[in-house]
């Protein structure tokens, strides 16, 4: 059975689509002021030739946007996000969403239940957005922000977390001719702090899952690694996830097949 | 009375000529965006099944509304009005006095801009700043019936606002010790409560008497003994948390009798109610107080697949639930009893140790069968933020899911915390399919 899962963000809507336990296809485009009309396309290329006719059983939503896609099962992004996990990487205890908009921390039992969440609130730090905006100062594709930064010989220190200030830390540090690579390893390193402080703030232990479009930022990710000590599991397609649990929500398989999550087009 | 006058008042250390012009510039605005949001919340709340005897409160609702005209009328007939901020005052002292006692915190969201205005961003809660905005504004017709405000100093946003009040209407503080478990503390406070008694029989130029303070304590432990049946037969599910927090929060202005009269015709009603949502994720609410029509955390939870089975909110549950209890009808045994029923049960962060807190809202969870608890936190309350982590140890030890939101008074951050509040109910939901 064909299943339909999307998840509209902040800043990119992701769409899945899954053969049974196996995903067979995904695509993601910029979220747009106007999501249902976008998703409906999205799905329409997913399904071509599949005779599939979206309803509440077999497409589901989730992301800040999910309302907007009507006639679909609807369930919230951190739920999305633990069943998306779950299903790629069954021994999860810690998923971490860092997302367009959020950074989100789930704990999860070993049986795969939420037991708790902790989400970032009035604060953009850490989130795709704010590394878009630094991208934007520096003058570098966000895409390759994480590249850029493993040359990096010492990452620069960036000492405030505002968006506004860490900005024009930035802007002052291009001035004094620091390489952009130390720069954007200092941003990493900046972010990798207040996410290894979320997990310093919870009990459960194992298993670290990295999901959300920051985690395609291998800098972040090894960033993380640093701070926890400690290797994180972050699927080949990590901005996927929240489409993936979405669509795992509908029932059915249990876990995805190995390398599943990683098929199809991404940014 | 000279200390009433305005030209006999001493000189402000506040406020200045400027910003007092200024915070009155904003009374209309503040009046019109709070009636909206009352009206907007009852609407809300009618469209629910919900216990006929709510009409009552209902019409109560309205701070602008019925019962401004009643307590005005009792002024001009030489009645005197006693206001007090937070749980403490006792309110039987006032009314055995012969004044009306009323609880002046308030949930209005527009009146926190020209407290702000005055000081700037000063990390106090919007509790406060809404309740001192609202007396720069003259916007609260209740306020400014008050004689005197009774201002009791559990945090550092309490006591500074006692002071800055100064400036605006007769202020009586009361020094609430932070250590309640000592025989010090006690003594202390049971202190105040005399000083209280000195204070207000010098403003209205008259004696407390024995006999007149029985009938106000009876009268206010007949509220009690209501409002513990009804809190009682709540847990049956008979009624949404938000009807249940608007008939608490009537009491704080309403005439006692009354509301207790009221609260029995509810309670009458919720013996043979079935649960308004058998479905719902029973939700117990903490933290800060919640003030109407500050609705918003209440909502979301209502809105999002929750009821609010119980809460242990100053302004909720915790408003009428512990009875007075007096060995000696002297004075003296009246007024010691007084100022332990207010202090002893009282669970407010502002003491330390608070230990009950936590074990009182575990308790009262496993006895309404309570699936999570929400706890509510305003920005700027340390107090309660710090009381929130000793919860949530409490509740992951017993395998409770709890959710701390913080929030201040406006609508700004709706949308993310209906998100937070949404998977926090998917989550207990999920859950219970797991225990079955």
């Amino acid at each position: 059975m064909h299943r339909i899962g999307v998840d509209v963000g902040a800043l990119w809507t992701k769409v899945v689509l899954m053969d049974d336990a196996k995903l067979a296809g995904s695509a993601a485009r910029r979220s747009t002021m106007n999501p249902g009309p976008q998703v409906k396309e999205m799905i329409a290329e997913l399904t071509k030739g599949l005779n599939f006719q979206p309803s509440e059983k077999n497409c589901a939503a989730t992301g800040v946007g999910r309302k907007n896609i009507q006639g679909t099962h609807q369930l919230t992004d951190i739920m999305a996000f633990s069943k998306g996990a779950k299903a790629i990487h069954p021994a999860s205890r810690i998923v971490i969403d860092m997302g367009g908009q959020g950074v989100r921390l789930i704990e999860l039992e070993p049986d795969g239940s939420m037991t708790n969440f902790i989400t970032n609130d009035k604060c953009s730090t850490g989130t795709g957005c704010f590394l878009d905006i630094m991208a934007a100062a520096l003058g570098v594709d966000p895409a390759m922000m994480g590249i850029t930064s493993m040359t990096a010989k010492e990452p620069a220190i960036i000492n405030t977390a505002c968006t506004v200030f860490a900005e024009s830390e930035v802007v002052t540090l291009v001035a004094k001719k620091r390489p952009k690579d130390e720069i954007i390893a200092g941003l990493n390193d900046m972010v990798a702090k207040r996410v290894a402080a979320m997990v310093g703030r919870v009990t459960t232990r194992g298993d670290v899952f990295l999901a959300g479009g920051v985690a395609m930022n291998i800098g972040v990710v090894k960033a993380i690694e640093r701070e926890l000590k400690k290797t994180l599991i972050v699927p080949p397609n990590p901005n996927m996830v929240g489409a993936l649990g979405a669509a795992v929500s509908l029932g059915g398989s249990g876990a995805v097949g190995k390398g599943g999550a990683g098929k199809g087009g991404g940014p | 009375m000279p200390d009433t006058d305005p030209k006999q008042r001493p000189p402000m250390r506040y406020l200045n000529q400027d910003i007092a012009e200024g915070a009155l510039a904003h009374k209309d605005r503040i009046i019109e965006a709070a009636s909206s949001q009352i009206k907007k919340h009852i609407a809300s709340m009618k469209a629910l099944d919900r216990p006929k005897a709510m009409d009552y409160f209902d019409s109560m609702a309205d701070i602008f509304g019925p019962r401004v005209e009643e307590l005005r009328k009792f002024k001009e007939s030489g009645g005197k009005v006693v206001g007090s901020l937070c749980y403490f005052a006792p309110a039987e002292i006032p009314a055995a006095l012969g004044a009306v006692p009323i609880r002046l915190c308030s949930g209005v969201y527009e009146s926190v801009h020209p407290a702000n205005d005055l000081l700037g961003d000063a990390g106090l809660c919007p509790l406060v700043k809404s309740t001192l905005g609202l007396k720069m504004a003259t916007a609260s017709p209740l306020m400014e019936l008050c004689d005197i405000v009774i201002v009791p100093t559990p945090c550092d946003a309490k006591l500074k606002m006692g002071e800055i009040l100064g400036d605006l209407v007769d202020v009586h503080l009361m020094n609430l010790p932070a250590v309640k478990n000592s025989e010090a503390g006690r003594k202390a406070w049971i202190e105040e409560v005399r000083n209280l008694v000195i204070a207000l029989e010098r403003k209205f130029g008259k004696k407390l008497k024995a006999p007149a303070l029985k009938k106000s304590i009876n009268d206010f432990q007949k509220a009690q003994a209501a409002w513990r049946n009804f809190t009682e037969l709540r847990s049956n599910g008979g009624i949404w948390g938000r009807d249940a927090l608007l008939a608490a929060q009537v009491s704080f202005y309403d005439d006692i009798n009354r509301w207790t009269h009221n609260v029995n015709a509810l309670a009458t009603e919720m013996e043979v109610r079935k649960p308004v949502a058998p479905e719902a994720a029973r939700v117990m609410l903490a933290g800060s107080p919640i003030i109407w029509p500050n609705w918003k955390v209440p909502q979301l939870i209502e809105e999002s697949g929750g009821i609010i089975i119980s809460d242990e909110l100053c302004s909720g549950t915790r408003t009428m639930y512990d009875p007075v209890v007096v060995e000696e009808w002297t004075l003296d045994g009246m007024l010691t009893a007084l100022g332990d029923r207010y202090v002893v049960p009282c669970t407010c962060p502002s003491f330390s140790p608070n230990l009950e807190r936590e074990q009182n809202m575990l308790q009262r969870m496993r006895s309404v069968k309570a699936e999570g608890a929400v706890f509510h936190v305003l920005r700027g309350c340390h107090l309660n933020s710090l009381d929130a982590t000793k919860a949530e140890r409490l509740m992951r030890r017993e395998k409770l899911p709890m959710l701390k939101i913080e929030s201040e008074y406006d609508e700004g951050d709706l949308e993310q915390v209906r998100t937070r509040i949404e998977a926090f109910i998917e989550m207990i939901k999920a859950r219970r399919e797991m225990l079955t």
